[in-house]
């Protein structure tokens, strides 16, 4: 008795976790949505943006602090990461990302607070952390790029960097690194698509590249913020419809157990009286 | 051969047809753009971009941005876009209430925070003006 008693409070508990997982499935898969959409939405904003850039880029005239090397040795990296936790492996893989490539002398600016608690465990100097959801993420992606273009252009930093998870399908988020500034292109040098040379600049060359790049800068943290949303609640889905599933499982097995057990009492009471009454005849 | 215009926001695309011509509000003034223009890139203020298609004009309000003019093709890049009837007088009074409270309070505001309330004025302006003119023709 003792025994089926203990089966039916596990299976109980476990199907109170399992309405609690359940829920959060549903809450993610609702935020899922919204944030997928956004990010989809801006991104023909972004690569259109770039297209631009590159166009400009190969022009000859195109020059700007932000395009070149500066001498200085520091290295930035944005670690994008989720607040919250209970998103499978979403943040692990990020931190693995870092230890794999064995980063070393890096100043990090952190965004969540996963990925401030991991920069804090390295031990490496945190420049800024914020929160991932205290913020607008435009005004979260102006404060990043105002942080890191002065940086840059004071000199205080050569290389600034950026890892999150990129946001690929809803069952698949894998880890990615950008590199923000310099501003780096892929030149199509060899097609010479677009650019012929006789591009015209309404003003001037110059003063679109200044008002471009940064506009550049914050539209690339912008769309990665976004992203970087997409992958958590879809990293999260997943892992609550894979915990829901594995409650599911497991209430399954138990019930049978519980069965099994409780026929098991009956068979012996039956037992005991049928052996009871041909004991008395 | 018609001119292939796209209007983008970071939110969606607003426009995407072809149109005989297209009028832009660049830093140096009001531009038309028509087929066959050369390669150009230019930076897009806050005002009005006008597309006539089948001889009918359209206006669009436009925040700032950049814009690619290509060979049979306009790219207009803007962080804000509202095509004239979808304009919401009300909603862009207030908006423009806000911004000048905000500018109002000019020293309690960093750098950053004062610059985005202008803009968002300017923006909120442009938006008013198409509106009103437009209903008084």
């Amino acid at each position: 008795m003792a025994q089926i008693r203990e089966i039916r409070r596990r299976i109980k508990s476990i199907q109170s976790t399992q309405k609690v997982t359940h829920a959060m499935e549903l809450v993610a898969a609702a935020k899922m949505r919204k944030s997928q959409f956004a990010a989809l939405a801006s991104r023909t904003y972004s690569t259109n943006l770039t297209e631009i850039l590159e166009v400009i880029r190969v022009h000859p005239n195109a020059s700007h602090p932000l395009l070149s090397k500066n001498e200085a040795a520091a290295r930035y990296i944005i670690l994008i990461g989720s607040d919250r936790g209970l998103a499978g492996g979403l943040n692990i893989n990020l931190f693995r990302e870092i230890l794999r490539s064995e980063v070393k002398d890096a100043t990090y600016i952190t965004v969540g607070k996963k990925a401030t608690g991991f920069a804090a465990k390295t031990n490496s100097p945190i420049l800024a952390s914020f929160q991932s959801e205290e913020k607008a993420p435009l005004d979260l992606a102006r404060t990043l790029t105002k942080i890191t273009i002065e940086g840059f252009l004071k000199g205080e930093v050569g290389e600034v960097s950026l890892l999150y998870p990129h946001f690929e399908a809803t069952i698949k988020q894998t880890p990615k690194w950008v590199r923000l500034l310099p501003i780096e292109l892929a030149l199509e040098e060899t097609n010479g698509k677009g650019s012929n040379g006789n591009l015209l600049f309404e003003p001037t060359a110059d003063e679109i590249l200044e008002a471009i790049l940064p506009h550049y800068v914050l539209t690339s943290i912008y769309q990665i913020l976004l992203e970087t949303k997409a992958s958590e609640h879809s990293a999260r889905m997943v892992a609550m419809k894979n915990a829901t599933d594995a409650a599911g499982d497991l209430i399954d097995d138990l019930t049978l157990a519980f069965n099994q057990a409780r026929q098991e009492a009956i068979t012996k009471e039956l037992l005991d009286i049928v052996t009871a009454q041909s004991a008395l005849e | 051969m018609a001119l292939h215009l796209q209007i983008i926001t970071p939110e969606k695309i607003v426009f995407d047809d072809e149109v005989e011509q297209v009028g832009l509000p660049t830093t140096t003034g009001q531009i038309t753009i028509l087929e066959k223009h050369a390669d150009l890139v230019t930076q897009i203020e806050p005002g009005e971009i006008f597309l006539e298609k089948n001889h009918r004009v359209a206006r669009v309000a436009a925040g700032f941005g950049f814009a690619r003019v290509g060979k049979d093709s306009v790219k207009v890049l803007v962080d804000l876009a509202t095509p004239e009837e979808e304009i919401e007088e009300k909603k862009i009074e207030e908006a423009k209430r806000q911004a000048e409270e905000a500018i109002k309070q000019k020293h309690a505001l960093s750098e950053e925070e004062y610059a985005t309330a202008a803009a968002n004025l300017q923006k909120a302006l442009v938006q008013l003006k198409i509106k009103r003119r437009h209903r008084r023709v």
